[in-house]
């Protein structure tokens, strides 16, 4: 069981960055490009998700490559794929930059006892896109990871945790604050549909 | 929960494609290569100042260790050739007498002074 698992979490690393990462930790600096160039692309969507401005992006997986060229020798294929690993840094550096902006506005909506059980039947996706970007960013990429991805919690829990808890106690977070934010959700539509 | 996600899904495949439009700039893998390589040097910058402060803390080392540097020793190597040994010990036994002579000088002059102060003192009272 346990081989299965680290079988099929090591499958998800490429042959090719396997190589890669082993020519970097044996001192050949130039192989970071062939990495840079190859999950770039990937991870710019990623970071996009979360910041809104091309030059922000920019500035985030540039951080995100310096990171995790200074990091690389924590990186462990048996938890999570190179590009998993590199999202995880992409996340909270992401997150990181948005604070120093200030950009991150948390709605102050009141939870009381009025929240509608369901979002309401004639809610369109447009209507819920509009909601979702009212959501704090850290709220919109867990509905990105989760909903659009279609990923586990638990890998979302290893992009997500930082505190260096347990990745169980980190699922546990993710599905309350999944329950909170379609609560959250709820209220927005809602109200947008009485206005 | 299922009706939430086939709601979710075309909802946040709008923030998806708005984010697929954020393209890496050609120039990526030269600003972060440039922002690396100055960490490489510094990793060689440290070992390089450490050998440097080891070899003057060695040099100073032997310098104070070595037995002729006491200050008394000929001012090069062909003098020193041609100064016999025993020489040297005559001129550390002449200088440690002249110390002594000098500390001893010392310790009578304050012997001396406290005496006239105290002959001062007993002359106020």
């Amino acid at each position: 069981m346990t081989f299965r698992l680290f079988a099929s979490i090591y499958s998800r690393m490429t042959n090719e960055d396997h190589i890669i990462i082993q020519r970097i930790r044996s001192g050949e600096l130039r192989e970071f490009g062939l990495l840079v160039n190859s999950h770039g692309p990937a991870l710019m969507a990623f970071v996009g998700r979360i910041v809104e401005q091309q030059e922000d992006a920019e500035d985030v997986v540039q951080n995100t490559f310096v990171a995790a060229y200074e990091h690389l020798k924590d990186y462990d294929p048996l938890r999570a794929s190179l590009s998993t690993w590199l999202q995880r840094i992409a996340y909270h550096e992401a997150l990181y930059h948005l604070r120093k902006r200030k950009r991150q506005v948390l709605l102050p909506l009141d939870m009381g006892d009025d929240v509608p059980d369901e979002l309401p039947e004639t809610t369109t996706a447009e209507q819920l896109d509009e909601a979702i970007q009212e959501l704090p960013p850290e709220d919109q990429m867990l509905l990105q990871l989760y909903y659009f991805d279609g990923r586990p919690l638990k890998e979302i829990a290893y992009i997500t945790n930082a505190s260096g808890d347990s990745l169980n106690r980190e699922v546990s977070r993710l599905s309350s604050q999944l329950h909170r934010i379609r609560q959250r959700l709820r209220i927005i539509l809602t109200r947008m549909n009485d206005e | 929960m299922n009706n939430d996600k086939a709601l979710f899904r075309p909802a946040l495949q709008r923030q998806n494609e708005r984010a697929a439009k954020m393209k890496m700039p050609d120039d990526m893998e030269q600003r972060v290569m440039e922002r690396i390589k100055p960490k490489r040097r510094h990793a060689w910058l440290y070992p390089a100042i450490t050998a440097v402060a080891a070899s003057i803390l060695l040099l100073l080392t032997f310098h104070t260790q070595d037995p002729e540097s006491s200050g008394l020793q000929p001012q090069n190597a062909s003098q020193a050739a041609e100064t016999p040994a025993w020489q040297y010990e005559d001129e550390r036994t002449i200088r440690n007498a002249y110390f002594a002579h000098q500390k001893e000088i010392q310790e009578k002059g304050e012997r001396l002074a406290a005496y006239i102060q105290q002959q001062i003192t007993v002359n106020i009272e």
